[in-house]
């Protein structure tokens, strides 16, 4: 049987730290276009991420603990310390973890740079500058209202010639803020 | 055995041309919901469907007959490729094959009112093994009324299909490619 995940209603989706999403991604490189059905479970510490085709058969599943990050591809499985080497290393998907699961909450943290923001006084475009140097944007282009909080529903991501286009159609905060 | 696969082959043309509503949930191997949609699915055998999937998003499979396109609006992509090509990855390019040569690789067991369909060894093994575990074929009298794919990493497709109406109209058969969309043609 299906089993339903206990569901908050928050305000600020940013200060919820366990968190699960359905959604659509599309990775965009100068040699391959690429999209799938998202699944991400968010319980730091952990997180679950699974890409599915639109016949729900998996083409990439990750799970990652304190211990560290399995990646289930093709049919073989592969390890490392860290979730974002690891999709980068096996897949050549460039996908920023880590900023992403901050940028799916529309969550801006110090030392980002909001370009503009829209006549709700929400983000419409931010960059942030990574550990690594790369220059990374995101452009909110649509809002919404999901367990009682205010999250983007389509974001554009852009660092030079990557390009990662995310559309959320769930989010579901699974602890209360933390405050 | 033979006999289940002409049983299910029989089943298919005993209602050879329908349009139904469906919808479609995915669940993992521990039974957490990855996925959900619903749209419509016409079937007209042999060779043809149109599988239209319209919540959350759009996302379109059409075999005409010979080839299989698949348009993916998210990425304004369109993927073509040849009907026997198409049938590892979507079971119902195989559903809607007569001829049951296109059935030898899979292994057909009736049970009922449904038929289990599993790729035979040889296609799980190789350069590209099929990723499809087992589907599940299920019909109420005539009607197929569910679809249940199995994957490799224990992920489970369930499509119900309801609102079966007989009157099918060719066009839907027919693919037109969208202005503006890049086209992956994978035919050989």
């Amino acid at each position: 049987c299906a089993s339903a995940p206990k569901v908050y209603q928050v305000d600020d989706a940013a200060k919820v730290p366990d968190w699960q999403l359905n959604g659509r991604i599309a990775v965009f490189t100068p040699k391959d276009k690429f999209s799938a059905n998202l699944f991400w479970n968010h319980r730091p510490p952990n997180q679950q991420l699974k890409l599915t085709t639109a016949l729900g058969i998996t083409v990439m599943s990750l799970d990652a603990d304190k211990n560290g990050a399995r990646l289930k591809v093709d049919g073989k499985e592969y390890r490392d310390k860290d979730p974002q080497a690891l999709i980068a290393q096996v897949t050549q998907l460039p996908l920023p973890l880590s900023a992403l699961s901050q940028w799916v909450k529309g969550e801006t943290v110090d030392g980002d740079i909001v370009l503009a923001i829209d006549e709700q006084n929400r983000p419409k475009i931010v960059q942030r500058r990574f550990d690594n140097g790369q220059l990374w944007q995101a452009e909110y282009q649509s809002w919404q209202t999901l367990s009682g909080a205010t999250v983007p529903r389509m974001i554009r991501i852009q660092h030079k010639d990557v390009r990662i286009k995310l559309q959320i159609n769930q989010w579901l905060a699974l602890s209360p803020p933390s405050n | 055995d033979d006999a289940s696969r002409d049983a299910l082959q029989a089943q298919m043309q005993a209602n050879a041309e329908f349009t139904s509503t469906f919808e479609q949930k995915v669940t993992d191997v521990n039974g957490q919901l990855l996925q959900q949609g619903k749209g419509t699915l016409s079937i007209a055998i042999p060779n043809r469907f149109n599988w239209h999937a319209t919540e959350p998003d759009e996302s379109l499979i059409v075999a005409d007959g010979t080839d299989l396109w698949v348009y993916n609006p998210f990425i304004e992509q369109v993927s073509v490729m040849t009907l026997t090509q198409a049938m590892q990855a979507s079971p119902m390019a195989l559903l809607v094959q007569s001829d049951s040569s296109a059935w030898q690789d899979y292994q057909v067991e009736q049970q009922g009112q449904c038929y289990q369909i599993q790729p035979k060894p040889e296609l799980l093994s190789g350069a590209n093994p099929s990723l499809l575990r087992n589907a599940q074929a299920c019909f109420e009298g005539d009607n197929l009324a569910s679809l249940e794919l199995l994957d490799a990493q224990g992920n489970t497709t369930l499509f119900s299909l309801s609102a079966h109406q007989s009157t099918v109209d060719p066009q839907l058969f027919v693919f037109e490619l969208p202005e503006g969309v890049d086209l992956d043609d994978q035919r050989p």
